[in-house]
């Protein structure tokens, strides 16, 4: 007799592949005290060290169950505030006890997780098992010198997928961005989207005509998004450089993101400054946040629990679940990517 | 934010020839309209080719990449294909502007001590400047090129006669693939042409164990549609059944005319919710959403619009 494993699910899958999928979880400016983040359900504590090293590590002491985010950080290790035991900011391990008088009797097994910690677009990025994607590369920020400001993270109660799809949806400008973009037509335009394994891509004209832009001349967009949760718009003005706004929601569970976002202006910008761009790209994204939010079901229907129906003016939201489906084969097939940034 | 324009790909550019090269195949030129210079492209580079009607053809560059004052593709009129190239060959007039993408490449010349072209038909377009930059790098090459007659074989008097080997398919038949396999050996082979010569070139390179030698490229608008009256079956190799499918029926049309309940949801070719597994056969992909990578692979379709190249395709139902 032979008993079968069911086949995964295609939710099981796209969970998996984000485990092993690189996210952010601090900004690098709030790293003068410990911070927390909790991804994909694991607790972790993020904090630079005494040498300046940045960890993300487990949160939860293992002697007693203390929150070490609200300990001490010392040269190349953090305490817990309980007991004082310290564990190395490097690799995890038990570096002190304080009420031991033999420090060779530390339990050899009392040890936090490590995880891999990546400085990158203004964020501290992680992933938290064997990677199946490298860290984000942009084709169009290759070479630039981006300058980033990290915007204040927006927490909404749906899933990296669909925050994805709301970043890279043109057909809700009329709609959702009534105030901020002011008219824009209904019709959206046959779109050309590219794909290329995890990246889809395409190139839109901003209209200098009306709105908050309408002084900096004609601007070509490029629109990306990379599997499983970045997306990017990368601004070129003719007269003043080039300017980006990204986001990278980070999923606390499979239903609920922490969205980490930002804008960079490539240095020597002629435009407005980084403040005024964050700002700006705020009030447009915070419309959003009170439509998305009730969108129902709260993540991607992988498995056809609902039925939807798409035009021609979702074809990058189609892409983009393409891309994603592409990691998701590669859970399935069992590969992965040797290089550990 | 405007959504009046989609040539954010594409550069207006201007007929400036247009030129018979032989049987039924015409060679375009195409430049700027204010003589700029143009994007730079590799060897083995296709350009999406925007018609009046709305339809994008892919087309090889054929021209010199160091020129870069103009493109020039070259396009084999089929009367029974799906009508691009029939469109291109009554509307590409000299003096007509049209969008053109920006080159794009699936077809990169690897680095080789020696390469063996085969082209069939038209394929010979992307192996022109492939030709050029193997001669220009000093690498030895040779050409075999199949065609239908004599009359069909175009730009033969841009390339050394010494390396080509012409083979007109009335008087002398097939290509002889096994002879390409067998004095090809550490040789890098690339090959473009109609699908059957293409698969017959892989399968005889697999069991020669040189798949990794082989390099294709496979367009959708380079390869004949046989069976132009539209009629084909497909086997559904789960439910061990063969269905017809009509002209005026869609491959989903007849799966579920034979009882067989398949998800769909756009119906046009963008959504993907109608895409099934290949398992044999060639097919004529009408979707929006494969790439053009994933077309050539051809593991898989959406059966609510694209059809089949060949009679017959076996599909995972």
């Amino acid at each position: 007799m032979t008993t079968s494993i069911p086949a995964p699910t295609k939710r099981e899958l796209a969970e998996a592949s984000m485990r092993r999928s690189w996210f952010p979880v601090a900004r690098l400016c709030d790293l003068d005290t410990p911070q927390t983040a909790t991804l994909l359900g694991v607790s972790l504590v993020i904090y630079r060290d005494g040498e300046g090293r940045i960890s993300v590590q487990s949160r939860r002491c293992p002697h007693r169950g203390g929150d070490l985010s609200m300990g001490e950080v010392h040269r190349s290790s953090i305490g817990c505030p309980y007991h004082g035991w310290e564990f190395s900011s490097a690799d995890g391990s038990c570096s002190r006890i304080p009420s031991l008088a033999d420090q060779g009797k530390i339990p050899p097994r009392a040890s936090i997780a490590t995880y891999p910690a990546v400085e990158r677009f203004g964020h501290v990025w992680t992933v938290l098992e064997d990677p199946i994607r490298d860290m984000y590369e942009i084709e169009e920020w290759q070479g630039l010198d981006l300058e980033w400001l990290a915007a204040d993270p927006i927490d909404s109660s749906v899933g990296v997928g669909v925050t994805i799809e709301n970043f890279r949806d043109v057909a809700h400008f009329p709609f959702v961005h009534k105030v901020s973009m002011g008219p824009t037509p209904e019709v959206v335009e046959p779109l050309i989207v590219n794909r290329d394994g995890l990246d889809v891509w395409m190139d839109r004209p901003l209209d200098a005509g009306s709105g908050d832009w309408a002084n900096d001349g004609d601007c070509m967009m490029r629109y990306r998004c990379s599997a499983p949760g970045l997306a990017s718009i990368t601004y070129h003005y003719e007269k003043l450089g080039r300017r980006v706004v990204a986001g990278f929601p980070s999923p606390i569970d499979y239903e609920h993101v922490k969205i980490f976002w930002g804008v960079a202006n490539e240095v020597g910008y002629r435009g407005a400054d980084l403040e005024e761009c964050l700002r700006v790209e705020e009030m447009v994204y915070l419309e959003d946040i009170p439509i998305v939010e009730f969108i129902e079901p709260r993540e991607i229907p992988w498995d056809s629990e609902f039925q939807e129906f798409s035009v021609p003016a979702d074809l990058f939201t189609l892409n983009y679940r393409r891309s994603f489906t592409e990691l998701m084969n590669r859970v399935k097939d069992g590969s992965h990517v040797n290089e550990f940034v | 934010m405007s959504t009046s324009s989609s040539d954010s790909q594409t550069l207006p550019l201007r007929v400036v020839a247009a030129r018979w090269e032989s049987e039924s195949i015409t060679s375009y030129e195409l430049a700027r309209a204010d003589g700029g210079e143009l994007p730079a492209w590799e060897p083995g580079a296709h350009v999406d080719v925007h018609l009046p009607s709305g339809t994008v053809r892919q087309y090889s560059l054929c021209g010199d990449p160091t020129d870069t004052s103009r493109y020039r593709i070259a396009v084999l009129e089929l009367p029974a294909g799906r009508g691009g190239s029939v469109e291109v060959h009554r509307e590409l007039r000299p003096g007509r502007v049209i969008p053109i993408g920006r080159p794009r490449s699936n077809f990169v010349l690897a680095e080789a001590d020696r390469y063996v072209f085969v082209a069939g038909g038209i394929g010979i377009t992307p192996m022109l400047p492939m030709i050029r930059e193997v001669q220009r790098r000093g690498g030895t090459w040779e050409l075999v090129y199949g065609a239908r007659t004599v009359e069909h074989f175009a730009f033969v008097r841009e390339l050394d006669p010494s390396a080509v080997q012409l083979v007109p398919q009335d008087t002398h038949g097939h290509l002889d693939l096994e002879s390409v396999v067998a004095s090809s050996s550490g040789a890098a082979v690339y090959c473009c042409g109609p699908t059957p010569l293409m698969d017959a070139l892989v399968e005889r390179m697999s069991r020669a164990g040189r798949g990794d030698d082989l390099h294709l490229e496979r367009f959708a608008a380079a390869a004949p549609v046989v069976g132009s009256s539209g009629e084909f079956e497909v086997e559904l190799a789960r439910s061990e059944k063969v269905v017809p499918v009509r002209p005026d029926q869609t491959v989903l049309e007849a799966v579920r005319d034979a009882g067989i309940d398949h998800p769909s949801s756009c119906e046009m070719g963008i959504c993907g919710s109608c895409e099934v597994k290949v398992l044999g056969g060639d097919v004529d992909h009408r979707d929006d959403l494969l790439t053009e990578s994933e077309r050539a692979q051809c593991n898989s379709m959406m059966i609510c619009v694209s059809r089949a190249c060949g009679a017959r395709l076996v599909l995972d139902l």
